[in-house]
């Protein structure tokens, strides 16, 4: 039996574990994003490759809250981690052991992934179109003062 | 269209050929700087960039000897000398000004669009070439950061890495200053000038990321809006350009006006990451360096996009190593300095077990 499982896109994104916070860019768009609290739990899990449901299992025993509370709460954080190609899926063998989560649980709270965006104006650019008889970029003649 | 075949290598070469034709032309400049510990010669076919490209530097100016890297600028209005046709096609120009498929491990190539800026190193043989079709094009800010990609690309295998912060600090240590256009790095940097604290940069700083990190006084340049200026009227005087207000920022050469307010370097004690509040007081507080983190790093690689991983992690050993701290700056200017000037003599105390 198979199933499917979330793990990183590595090497297109790399990550690195602050003493709060998770840092991961993804090195294609050059997007930053921070994952803090649970979120940084969830994504531990993931760097060891993981089905949702066993995330949402591993987290619910955590927290002691009920499964079907804590799998609606991760669907929107992973569906934006998939969104933003952080994170694939898989299939794989059916037995995958969860990442065991060190330390005390904090308290519970909706995952939450922030996103560093500064990329937006440089990919906004426009296409070259035109160059000069040497073949570079044509001169728009209002750049020359 | 299709592009005329020559490897990056081979490129590089026909442009190093074009600077001989131009300097030939025009007239052989050179000047030797020693930037971070590395010697570097800038040569120049004509005079219409050198004082573009020199001023920023000025504090770093070297004794004559081996450079480890020469970097030849020239542009083709002023020395009437072509540059080389292209040997990719337009659709390779990306807007992080990468040459998409054109660039290899030994060879690294630029082209802003835009800015009308050209710029390749070949590692092997310690050669870069800045070239742009005319002197009149260039941003203006470009005076402001000379060298500031083709030292990244260059110091790609060290310890050392641009990173876009200001600096402040004494003999015994500082504090880097993170955050993306606008966060107040300038605001925060010139405030400390006339107080204990030395300025190293408002904009981008050389920094030596491990063992211990330390930053070098890159640029001695500092850079205001007009809303920054006004807050410092007593540097209106200094500005270089006064005439070109209606369309460049303020810049200062503070080599030339303000040398004494200067410092080549210190080890970084710590990250601040500003943040303007509108109150009048300003204060300190502890942060993660997770902050740190992303202050620098995406507003670094932003504008250094190449070899962005092993950018990251340099960034990473940087954050890693220093302590973060959220600097809550008020309206009242002269509290800044002082806030910081107490911070870094406890970090530098604590550092150096006094």
């Amino acid at each position: 039996m198979t199933r499917e499982v979330l793990y990183v896109s590595k090497p297109k994104v790399i990550s690195e574990a602050f003493e709060d916070e998770v840092v991961a860019i993804n090195l294609e768009t050059g997007t930053y994003f921070g994952m803090g609290g649970t979120a940084k739990e969830v994504w531990t899990l993931i760097e060891g490759e993981i089905t949702v449901d066993a995330i949402a299992s591993a987290v619910a025993e955590r927290y002691k809250r009920p499964h079907i509370e804590i799998a609606a709460a991760l669907q929107p954080f992973t569906d934006s981690l998939l969104a933003h190609g952080l994170v694939a899926v898989k299939t794989a063998e059916a037995s995958v052991p969860a990442t065991q989560l060190a330390g005390e649980a904090g308290i519970w709270e909706t995952p939450k992934l922030t996103v560093y965006d500064d990329m937006k104006d440089l990919l906004l650019l426009d296409p070259i179109h035109d160059v000069d008889e040497t073949g570079w970029p044509a001169r728009k003649q209002d750049s020359v003062s | 269209m299709t592009a005329r075949v020559a490897t990056p290598a081979e490129f590089v070469e026909e442009a190093e050929g074009c600077f001989g034709r131009a300097a030939n032309a025009a007239g052989l400049h050179t000047r030797t700087f020693e930037l971070g510990g590395h010697r570097i010669r800038m040569q120049f076919a004509g005079t219409r960039l050198l004082d573009q490209m020199t001023r920023a530097l000025a504090h770093c100016v070297s004794t004559e000897g081996p450079a480890e890297l020469r970097v030849l600028f020239f542009d083709t209005e002023s020395t009437r000398t072509p540059m080389a046709p292209p040997a990719w096609s337009p659709e390779q120009y990306t807007g992080g000004g990468q040459i998409s498929g054109f660039h290899n491990e030994r060879v690294e190539t630029s082209y802003q669009v835009g800015w009308d800026v050209f710029q390749c190193l070949d590692r092997e043989r310690g050669v870069a070439v800045y070239w742009t079709p005319s002197w009149r094009v260039l941003p203006w800010w470009e005076a402001s950061f000379p060298l500031r990609v083709i030292l990244h690309w260059w110091l790609r295998d060290t310890q050392l890495q641009p990173v876009h912060a200001a600096a402040v600090g004494n003999a015994d240590g500082g504090v880097l200053i993170a955050g993306p256009c606008g966060a107040g790095k300038s605001t925060t940097a010139l405030s400390c000038l006339g107080s204990r604290l030395k300025y190293a940069g408002d904009d981008y700083s050389l920094v030596r990321v491990a063992p211990q990190p330390y930053v070098h006084c890159l640029y001695n340049t500092a850079k205001l809006d007009p809303e920054g200026l006004s807050r410092f009227p007593h540097l209106a005087r200094r500005v270089a350009n006064r005439d070109r207000l209606d369309r460049e920022k303020a810049m200062l050469f503070l080599n030339e006006s303000l040398p004494e307010a200067l410092i080549g370097g210190f080890p970084v004690r710590a990250v601040m990451v500003p943040e303007v509040t509108g109150r009048r007081d300003t204060a300190l507080e502890p942060a993660a360096q997770s902050l740190a983190m992303l202050a620098l790093a995406p507003t670094t690689t932003k504008h250094l996009p190449s070899e962005r991983a092993r950018t990251v992690g340099k960034l990473v050993r940087l954050t890693k190593s220093a302590a973060c701290y959220r600097l809550l700056a008020g309206t009242d200017l002269a509290q800044i300095p002082a806030a910081l000037t107490n911070l870094v003599e406890r970090l530098n105390g604590e550092a150096l077990g006094r």
